[in-house]
C-alpha cells in the first residue's frame, strides 16, 4: 500500500522541476528581447521546438525505458528553448523541427533517457542545423525589418537585403541592448545578464564553469586578436557570438557538466579557449557551438578521476577494534 | 575562554536550507509526561541485553532496578514510574533490536525508590565511588549512538586520553534536547562534565557547540565562570561551531577540532586522546551524583515542520502514543519519525516507547519529495561531508556491484541523510547507501 | 510543484518581463531621441540659412495634395516649441523652365523671410548671387502674395492703389432697398466719403417684422446661408468695396455672384445696386440725413414707390458711423465645415500676368486680375524686381505666390 517511508524526513526545497522552470524563467529576458527584435516569428519556433523536444522525449523514453519511474522531464523544454534562440529569426520551422527530432531522440534518448546524456542536446540539435541547413544559419534577418513580415512569418525566407552584414556598429547602446544582427536570442548582453540574476537567486548558478570559461575568454581575447584590439570591438565580439549565451546557460546545465567544482572549472577553461581558436583561426559558424560539444566528451572522464576526497581515504586498511 | 568560530572542513552548506527554516526551535518549554504505562526495553544500548529481574505482578518504584546487564557491556535499566509490572515480553524496536521490555502500568503514586536520596557532601566522592555510580546508574550514550558511558570511560582512560570532549553542537534541525539541559542547568551540565572527566583522568574540557545558539552560550560561560574556583586543576574551554549539519557527529567533530581524519574502527580515545560525551549524559550523571537517580527520564523534543516544536520531560519507555495525544495534528501527519528529522525512523505504529538515546520526535506534516530520475546534478557529491559520491554508489548498488562499491568506501557513510535531503531528483541515496555501508562494515569486521 | 512555487515562479516572471521591457524601450527611445536630433542637425544644417530653429516638422497635410508645386513643407519651431516659421521647397514649371526655390515664411504666412533657388539640373532656371542678393533685398519681410510692380510710380509702395471714382463729395450716404428681399429682410448701405475717397462701406438689413438685423441673426444663427455667414460675406464685400472703389470691379456676374472676393459666395446685386445709389448721392451730395428724412415720411405709404430727392445738400458731419462694426467672429466657426472657397486660379499654372492687366482666364473675362493665380487685389506687395528684367523676376514671384497659396488654404483649414 504505501511506500516505505525512508529517512530522511524533510527535504531541500529545489527539486528538479522546478529548476529546469527557473532556468526557463531565466532565459525570458532574451526571448523577450529576440521577441522584441525579430518579432513573432521567435514565438514561433520556440513553440515548435519546445513542443517537439518535449514530446519526442516522453514517447521515446517511455517505449525505450520503462522501468523509469518518470518520463516527463522539462530539461527538454529548457533545451527546445535554448535552441530557438540560438537560431537566426528566420530559420524555416521544418529545419527547426527536425533539428529537435535530432537532438532529443538521438542525441538525449538513444544515450540514456533525460539525465544521462552526455551531449548538451540544445547544442548538438545546433550543430546539426549547421550542417544541414548551413544558408539558413547565416542569413539573419536584421532587427526590426521582419517583425510583421507574413512572408517570413510563413516560410521563412529573409528578405534579400537583409541578409547578415559584418558587425559595424560599435555603439555602446547597440552592442548592450542587443540590436546587432544576429542569432535570435544571443545578442543581448543586459538581458541574459538579467537571466544570470535569477539564476543567483535562485541558487542555480555554479559559477565554476562559467568563472574559467570567462576568464579564458577575458585573457584569451588579448593575445588571440593582438591586430586589432579594440574595447567595444570585444564587447560586439561577444554580444553577436553568443559568449553570454553560452558562459550563463549551457555551462550551467547539470548534465552535462562535470560533477566536481574543479572538474567544472576546467570544463570552462577548455572552453573558452576552444571558442577563441574557432573564431580567430576557423569558421566563425562553429565557433559558438562546438567548444560545448567538445568539452562535454570530456566531462565523462572528468567524472571519473576527479572526484573529491573520502574521508580518510585509508579507510579499509583499518585494524580490527579489540 | 571563548574561542572564535573555525571553519571545518569538507561540510555540506548549500542546499541544507534548514538552519533557516522557521520552525527551527529555539524556545524550549518543558513539560513533564505523566503516562499511563511505560514499555522499557531491556536493550537500548550498543551492547548485550540486560535480563529483567522483576515479573508481572511486582511493585516497583522509580529508581528501581529491572534489568541487570549481562556483562560489561551492558548498563543495568531502571524503572521510569512507580506502578505494577504488568508484562515482560520481546518487543521490536524501530531500529531493528530486538529484546525484552517490561510493562509497567503507573499506579500514579509516584513512589520513589528508597536510594534516591539527595546526596550530603558530593564533592566527598572518591574516584572508584564514582565509578561505581557511573556503573549503577545505567546511563549510555543519549545523543542516538548509545554506547554504555561506563565502557567508555574505562576505554579513554585505558588509552589516556587528556581531553574531554562535551557535545552540544545539536545540529539535527528541530531539535533542542541538548540545549535544554544547557540553558536550563548548565552548572549540572558542568558538574556532570566534571565528574566524567575526574574517572577518565583528564584535566582538559571543551564544550562544543554550534554558534547560531547564543542563549545556550552565555548560560554556559556564565555558569562556567562562576565554578571557576571549584575546578582549579582542569581547564575548560567553549568551542564555537559554524551551524552545519551534521556537525554532531563523532568523526566529524573530531576532524573539526583536531583536523585529523578518524579512520574507519579507530576510536578518538586512540587517535586524538580526547573523548566525547553528550550533554544530556553529562546531565544524567549529575543527577546520579546529586541525588542517586538513576537514568529513567529525558528531555524529548516533539517538533516538525508544520508545528512549533516543545520540549517534553519523558519517563523512559513512554509510548510515543501517548506524548503526542496532546500534540495537535500528530495524528494527520504524513510521517511521525522517531529520533531526527534526517536520521529518524519513520514510524509505522505509535506504539513505539521512548528509549534512553531516543532524542525527539519529530511530525512532519508534509512531505511530498520529487521523484525523477537521476539528472548527475552533482548535488549530492556537494552535500555529502564524507566525500562520497552518492549517485554512483546508488547506481551501483541498483547493478548490484558490491565490489566496486568497496573500492569506493562506501563504508565511511555515516548515514547522515544529506545526499538524500539535496537530491532534486528525490532518489532514496541515503538509506541504500547507508545499508550498504552497514553490510560493509559487517563483512569488513568479520 | 507546491502551490508557493507558482506563487515565487510568477512574481519572478512578472519583474522578469517589466525589466526587460523597460530596458528594450528605453533603448528603443534613447536610440530613436539620437536618430531624431542627427535629423534636426541635417536639417537645421540645410535649412538653417533660410530659417533657424530648434526644431523641424515635416508637415504632412491633405492640403499638400492639392498643390502638386510643393515638394515639401516644415514647420519650425524654437526652443519653447512655439511656431516661428514654415520652410517651403516649390519647384514650379515656367514656360522658360523649371525653377526649384526654398523659402522661409513667417508663422502668420503673411511675410517672406528668406528664399533661395536650387538647381537640380540644365533646365532648371538659376540666377546669379548679385541677382539673388537683389531679390532678397526687395522681399526680405514681405507680405507675400508677390508681383512684380507695373511701371507706375506709387505713393506708398507697399500699398496697392485703386484710383477712385471721380465726383464724389465727403460724407456719409445711405441707401436702402425700397421693399423687403425674399428673405423679409430689407437692405440697406451707407459709405463714408473722405478726400473724394470711399474710406469705410457697410452693408446691412433689417427685418421688418423683428428690426432685427440680417447680420446678427446670421451671427445667432437665425439667418443661415451657404458658405461663410452673411455678416462675414458682407463684410468682405464692402472691405473690397472700399478697396477698389469702383462696384464695376467687384466682377459681379450676371448671377449676381463674384468670385474675386475671396470667402464670399453669395449673390451681392443688392449691394451692388445700393452702392451705385449711394454712390449717386454722394455725387449730388445727397447725404445720409437727408436720405433718412425723406425716407421715414414715405416709410408709411409703403406702396409708393419713392424717388430719392437727389438734390438737397447736407453738409457731412460723418460722425455717425452706422458702420457695421465688425463682426466680433469673422473667421470661421469650427464647428461648420469650412472649406476654403478657392478664388477661382487661373486653369492653366504659371500664366504670368505679363501686363497686369486684363487676362483672358477660360469662359469668362474676369475684369480684376490676377497674378499666378491670385488675384490683383490679393497681391499685398509689388517689388521693383530685377532692373531690366521683369521675366526672372516674375518666375521667382511665381514659385513665392505658390507657396503663398498652399499656405494660404493650410492656415485656413488649420483654421
Amino acid at each position: 500500500m504505501k511506500r516505505k517511508q525512508l529517512a530522511p524526513h524533510i527535504h531541500a526545497d529545489q527539486p528538479a522541476a522546478e529548476r529546469y522552470v527557473y532556468v526557463l524563467l531565466a532565459l525570458l529576458p532574451a526571448f523577450l528581447g529576440a521577441i522584441f527584435y525579430y518579432g513573432i516569428r521567435v514565438l514561433i519556433l520556440a513553440a515548435a521546438s519546445m513542443f517537439v523536444f518535449f514530446m519526442s522525449d516522453y514517447m521515446i523514453s517511455s517505449k525505450l525505458y520503462p522501468e523509469m519511474p518518470f518520463h516527463v522531464d522539462y530539461s527538454s523544454l529548457v533545451s527546445g528553448f535554448m535552441l530557438a534562440l540560438m537560431v537566426p529569426s528566420s530559420t524555416s520551422v521544418w529545419a527547426v523541427i527536425l533539428a529537435a527530432l535530432f537532438g532529443s531522440v538521438l542525441v538525449k534518448q538513444a544515450f540514456g533517457g533525460a539525465g544521462a546524456n552526455i551531449f548538451n542536446p540544445a547544442f548538438a540539435s545546433r550543430a546539426f542545423l549547421e550542417f544541414a541547413f548551413p544558408t539558413q544559419m547565416v542569413a539573419a534577418e536584421a532587427p526590426f525589418k521582419g517583425i510583421w513580415n507574413l512572408t517570413t512569418l510563413l516560410t521563412g525566407k529573409p528578405s534579400a537585403e537583409s541578409m547578415i552584414q559584418p558587425v559595424t556598429s560599435t555603439k555602446w547602446l547597440d552592442i548592450f541592448s542587443g540590436r546587432l544582427v544576429g542569432m535570435a536570442g544571443v545578442t543581448s548582453i543586459v538581458l541574459l545578464a538579467f537571466g544570470f540574476l535569477i539564476l543567483m537567486e535562485r541558487k542555480l548558478f555554479r559559477f565554476e564553469a562559467p568563472l574559467g570559461y570567462f576568464l579564458a575568454i577575458v585573457f584569451g581575447y588579448v593575445p588571440f586578436y593582438w591586430d586589432s584590439l579594440h574595447f567595444s570591438l570585444f564587447f560586439t565580439w561577444l554580444s553577436v557570438g553568443g559568449i553570454l549565451l553560452v558562459g550563463i546557460f549551457a555551462l550551467n546545465d547539470c548534465t552535462t557538466m562535470p560533477l566536481d567544482p574543479k572538474g567544472r572549472f576546467v570544463f570552462g577553461l577548455g572552453a573558452g579557449l576552444l571558442t577563441l581558436i574557432l573564431y580567430r583561426f576557423g569558421n566563425s559558424n562553429y565557433a559558438m557551438i562546438f567548444p560545448v560539444l567538445m568539452m562535454n566528451m570530456i566531462t565523462p572522464i572528468f567524472d571519473r578521476y576527479l572526484r573529491p576526497r573520502v574521508f580518510s581515504k585509508t579507510a579499509w586498511h583499518r585494524e580490527v577494534e579489540k | 575562554m571563548k574561542k572564535l568560530t573555525f571553519k571545518t572542513g569538507f561540510m555540506p552548506k548549500d542546499g541544507l536550507d534548514f538552519v533557516h527554516q522557521r520552525k527551527f526551535m529555539r524556545e524550549a518549554l518543558l513539560e513533564v509526561c505523566s503516562p499511563r504505562e511505560v514499555t522499557i526495553p531491556m536493550k537500548q544500548h550498543t551492547g548485550t541485553a540486560c535480563d529483567p529481574v522483576v515479573s508481572p505482578g511486582d511493585s516497583v518504584a522509580m529508581g528501581d532496578l529491572i534489568g541487570v546487564p549481562a556483562d560489561m557491556h551492558g548498563v543495568p535499566v531502571h524503572a521510569s514510574i512507580s506502578g505494577t509490572v504488568t508484562k515482560v515480553d520481546m518487543i521490536r524496536l524501530p531500529n531493528k533490536v530486538s529484546c525484552k521490555a517490561v510493562t509497567i502500568k503507573n499506579d500514579l503514586r509516584r513512589r520513589v525508590s528508597s536510594k534516591i536520596q539527595p546526596r550530603k557532601d558530593v564533592s566527598d566522592l572518591s574516584l572508584p565511588q564514582l565509578k561505581k555510580l557511573l556503573w549503577t546508574s545505567g546511563i549510555c550514550g543519549m545523543g542516538g549512538e548509545g554506547v554504555p558511558t561506563y565502557t567508555k570511560c574505562l576505554r579513554a582512560e585505558k588509552a589516556g586520553v587528556d581531553t574531554l570532549l562535551v557535545n552540544c553542537t545539536q545540529s539535527e534541525p528541530f531539535l533542542s534536547c541538548d540545549l535544554h539541559h544547557v540553558r536550563v542547568n548548565p552548572s549540572k551540565v558542568l558538574e556532570g562534565a566534571m565528574a566524567l572527566s575526574g574517572i577518565c583522568h583528564v584535566k582538559k574540557v571543551v564544550f562544543c557547540i554550534e554558534e547560531t545558539w547564543t542563549d545556550e552560550i552565555d548560560a554556559l560561560s556564565r555558569a562556567v565562570a562562576n565554578s571557576k574556583d571549584r575546578y582549579m586543576d582542569r581547564k575548560i574551554e567553549i568551542q564555537l561551531f559554524k551551524p552545519r549539519f551534521p556537525q554532531g557527529c563523532q568523526s566529524l567533530l573530531i576532524k573539526a577540532l583536531y583536523k585529523v581524519e578518524l579512520p574507519l574502527g579507530k576510536e578518538p580515545e586512540e587517535v586524538v586522546k580526547a573523548v566525547l560525551f553528550n550533554a544530556s549524559t553529562c546531565f544524567a550523571f549529575s543527577e546520579m551524583i546529586e541525588k542517586n537517580q538513576p537514568l529513567t527520564s529525558r528531555i524529548v523534543t516533539i517538533s516538525g515542520d508544520t508545528i512549533t516544536g516543545h520540549n517534553v520531560l519523558v519517563p523512559i519507555g513512554t509510548s510515543v502514543s501517548e506524548i503526542l495525544e496532546r500534540v495537535p495534528g500528530a495524528h494527520t501527519a504524513q510521517r511521525i519519525a522517531w529520533g531526527g528529522a534526517l536520521t529518524g525512523v519513520a514510524l509505522s505504529s505509535l506504539d513505539v516507547p521512548i528509549i534512553k538515546t531516543t532524542t525527539a520526535i519529530t511530525i512532519i506534516r508534509k512531505f511530498e519529495p520529487p521523484r525523477l530520475n537521476c539528472i548527475h546534478c552533482g548535488a549530492c557529491v556537494g552535500a555529502c561531508p564524507v566525500g562520497l559520491s552518492p549517485f554512483l554508489l546508488n547506481r551501483l548498488i541498483e547493478l548490484g556491484q558490491t565490489e566496486e562499491i568497496r573500492n569506493e568506501s562506501v563504508e565511511q557513510c555515516i548515514a547522515c541523510g544529506a545526499c538524500s535531503y539535496v537530491c532534486p531528483a528525490g532518489i532514496e541515496l541515503s538509506t541504500n547507501i547507508a545499508k550498504a555501508a552497514h553490510r560493509a562494515r559487517r563483512s569488513a569486521a568479520r | 510543484m507546491t502551490r508557493s512555487f507558482f506563487k515565487g515562479l510568477t512574481i519572478r516572471a512578472v519583474i522578469c518581463v517589466i525589466l526587460s521591457m523597460t530596458f528594450l524601450f528605453s533603448c528603443l527611445w534613447y536610440t530613436r531621441s539620437v536618430n531624431r536630433s542627427k535629423e534636426q542637425d541635417a536639417y537645421r544644417k540645410e535649412y538653417g540659412t533660410l530659417l533657424l530653429a530648434s526644431k523641424y516638422r515635416s508637415l504632412n497635410t491633405d492640403v499638400l495634395k492639392n498643390h502638386k508645386d510643393i515638394k515639401s513643407v516644415f514647420s519650425a519651431y524654437d526652443e519653447t516649441g512655439k511656431l516661428i516659421g514654415y520652410i517651403v521647397d516649390v519647384e514650379t514649371e515656367v514656360s522658360s523652365g523649371k525653377i526649384h526655390a526654398q523659402m522661409s515664411i513667417s508663422e502668420n504666412g503673411e511675410n517672406l523671410m528668406n528664399i533661395r533657388v536650387v538647381s537640380d539640373g540644365p533646365e532648371y532656371l538659376t540666377y546669379s548671387e548679385e541677382e539673388m542678393e537683389e531679390l532678397r533685398l526687395q522681399l526680405k519681410g514681405a507680405r507675400i502674395p508677390v508681383a512684380v510692380r507695373q511701371d507706375i510710380a506709387s505713393d506708398t509702395p507697399y500699398q496697392v492703389d485703386y484710383d477712385p471714382l471721380l465726383g464724389l463729395h465727403d460724407g456719409t450716404y445711405y441707401a436702402r432697398s425700397k421693399k423687403a428681399a425674399q428673405d423679409g429682410y430689407v437692405d440697406y448701405c451707407e459709405i463714408v466719403v473722405k478726400g473724394g475717397r470711399i474710406v469705410s462701406c457697410s452693408w446691412d438689413a433689417e427685418d421688418e417684422t423683428t428690426h432685427k438685423t440680417r447680420s446678427e441673426d446670421s451671427i445667432s444663427g437665425d439667418f443661415k446661408i451657404s458658405g461663410n455667414i452673411w455678416a462675414d460675406q458682407a463684410y468682405r464685400v464692402a472691405k473690397h468695396m472700399v478697396l477698389v472703389q469702383d462696384p464695376v470691379k467687384l466682377a459681379m456676374k450676371s448671377d449676381g455672384k463674384t468670385e474675386i472676393i475671396e470667402g464670399v459666395t453669395m449673390d451681392i446685386s443688392m449691394f451692388v445696386s445700393l452702392i451705385d445709389e449711394c454712390i449717386a448721392n454722394s455725387r449730388n451730395s445727397y447725404s445720409k440725413e437727408q436720405y433718412m428724412h425723406d425716407h421715414s415720411d414715405q416709410k408709411d405709404s409703403e406702396d409708393d414707390e419713392k424717388e430719392k430727392d437727389p438734390d438737397e445738400t447736407v453738409n457731412d458731419n460723418g460722425n455717425e458711423n452706422e458702420e457695421l462694426t465688425p463682426t466680433p467672429a469673422p473667421q470661421a466657426d469650427p464647428s461648420k465645415d469650412l472649406s476654403p472657397t478657392p478664388t477661382k486660379a487661373p486653369s492653366q499654372i504659371g500664366v504670368i500676368g505679363g501686363e497686369d492687366g486684363v487676362v483672358s482666364d477660360g469662359d469668362e473675362n474676369i475684369l480684376s486680375d490676377s497674378v499666378d493665380g491670385i488675384p490683383m487685389n490679393e497681391i499685398r506687395t509689388r517689388i521693383d524686381g530685377l532692373s531690366g528684367d521683369r521675366t526672372r523676376s516674375a518666375t521667382l514671384l511665381t514659385a513665392v505666390n505658390q507657396a503663398y497659396k498652399f499656405i494660404r488654404e493650410y492656415l485656413n483649414w488649420v483654421g
